[in-house]
């Protein structure tokens, strides 16, 4: 981090590529898929901008999370966001119907705020609940309650929920 | 249900998680496919603090320099700087007569601005200080060209006394005490017992002391319509007004100082005159007819709301800070 302070490129290209994942993350969770690889970049070069105003080398990832989510917002409040769409009244589609990404991630987005990127960047990006403490800075029981919830929530979202109760009910 | 799975990926996968996961995986970040590209960094930090640096700089800069240019000793002489060949003295001292010989001379009017002489004129310095300078033209002729707020330069004439309003102008006094004077950037104001009369730049008037001074009137008016002006201040009255007509719109102001001296009809044809040619402003109070009828301060504010650059705005004549001759 201090090599990157002092405009060494290869040590931020190494920052990089350990955060820009928690950043596609927070991209994803605020504006459309469309916008997250520009959104990273724009990220990036801002922060490689503005190295100087970083006051706390250890805070680098909340530092660099905080530019995304502005860009985020900026990129979302300037596209017009078509609403999801209402499901057609009836049963809810089972998820062995093919699920697709986009409206996956439209009904993330669609959660409340403290779910999104945690959810984001455990089913796509891959990340563990430990990973994910150490990159929000979270506390792993906040990073395991959010997952726990936010994932209940997707699931009932997507209609999950049914099925996973309907398999409860028939282990009993 | 255990979430281990979700947790860590540990323990017995979770089928719907495992599906989610694979379903949003072309989703996933890799930034081997995505290279950062970034362009040399310029250090901000230091940037602002020498950009700040300079501005505080060149802003005490301003203000030192503004303070240097206006002050100026009590009866410091004014330095000649060019011509005066053979003169005995090298500066304008107060109160001491200084004739030109046959050359013009160049005189620093303090750290303000320049003063030509023409040759065989006769002046005298009157008063200089930092806040005002006062020159005395018996006759001759001369140009000052000063960049500084308004009233700091005046030069008394036997017609009476003209006020650098932060301008360069032209200064003549002829045998008989009359003064002429064509102004060359923003304004002069003319000043004696019977009156005054702004000038703006591109105008000229002229002053002698048994009369107010003449209204004033652009170089490049038409020629019967300034003839016409001059008739009409020296009767007092309009004859023939056909010639009025070959105003233009610039001339308005002329117009509105020349009906000041008028009244009754005369001041309302000459005010319906230039109505026609520029009326009030909508934004401005002004009322044609009462100004027509005698209103003097209607009159003002439709003067003031003129297209020309107010008075009091002298730094908008910066060019005149340049140390050329004028």
């Amino acid at each position: 981090m201090h090599a990157a302070r002092r405009g060494d490129e290869q040590a931020f290209t190494a920052l990089y590529a350990r955060l820009a994942p928690y950043v596609h993350a927070i991209a994803l969770a605020g504006a459309a898929p469309v916008h997250a690889p520009d959104i990273v970049q724009d990220t990036f070069v801002k922060a490689w901008r503005r190295l100087d105003d970083l006051r706390e080398p250890q805070a680098v990832a909340a530092w660099i999370g905080a530019i995304a989510r502005r860009r985020a917002a900026d990129v979302s409040r300037s596209v017009r966001v078509e609403p999801i769409e209402q499901d057609v009244p009836g049963p809810p589609p089972a998820l062995d119907a093919a699920l697709d990404a986009d409206r996956v991630l439209q009904v993330i987005a669609s959660l409340p705020e403290a779910y999104r990127e945690t959810l984001v960047l455990r089913l796509v990006e891959g990340c563990t609940g430990p990973e994910i403490a150490a990159l929000t800075g979270l506390s792993p029981g906040s990073v395991r309650v959010n997952l726990h919830r936010g994932m209940r929530l997707l699931r009932a979202a997507l209609g999950i929920a049914t099925r996973d109760t309907a398999n409860t009910e028939a282990a009993r | 249900m255990n979430d281990d799975y979700l947790w860590d990926g540990s323990g017995t996968p979770d089928a719907d998680v495992v599906r989610l996961e694979q379903t949003l995986a072309a989703h996933r970040f890799d930034p081997a496919r995505h290279p950062l590209r970034l362009t040399p960094r310029r250090r901000h930090r230091l940037t602002r603090y020498a950009l700040a640096a300079a501005l505080l700089l060149a802003v005490g800069g301003g203000i030192a320099g503004y303070h240097w240019r206006l002050d100026w000793r009590d009866g410091r002489p004014w330095p000649i700087v060019a011509g005066a060949a053979g003169a005995a003295q090298e500066a304008l001292t107060v109160g001491t007569p200084w004739m030109t010989g046959s050359a013009d001379a160049t005189v620093a009017i303090a750290r303000i601005g320049r003063l030509r002489v023409g040759a065989n004129s006769q002046l005298q310095l009157q008063h200089t200080s930092s806040t005002q300078h006062l020159l005395r033209l018996l006759h001759g002729d001369v140009s000052l060209r000063v960049f500084a707020p308004p009233g700091r330069v005046q030069v008394q004439t036997p017609a009476g006394t003209v006020t650098d309003l932060g301008c360069a102008f032209d200064l003549q006094v002829d045998e008989r005490g009359v003064a002429l004077v064509q102004v060359r950037s923003g304004w002069v104001e003319l000043e004696n017992a019977r009156g005054t009369a702004l000038v703006p730049a591109g105008a000229a008037s002229r002053m002698q002391f048994d009369r107010a001074p003449a209204v004033p009137v652009f170089d490049d008016a038409d020629t019967r319509f300034r003839a016409a002006v001059r008739t009409i201040e020296d009767d007092g009255a309009i004859g023939d007004a056909a010639d009025l007509t070959r105003a233009r719109r610039r001339d308005v102001i002329t117009l509105l100082m020349l009906a000041r001296r008028l009244a009754g009809a005369d001041r309302a044809r000459v005010i319906q005159q230039a109505a026609r040619l520029s009326p009030p402003p909508r934004d401005v109070d002004v009322d044609a007819a009462a100004v027509a009828s005698g209103d003097d301060q209607a009159l003002w504010r439709w003067h003031d709301a003129l297209p020309l650059p107010p008075p009091k705005q002298w730094w908008r004549n910066w060019r005149d800070a340049w140390p050329l001759a004028p």
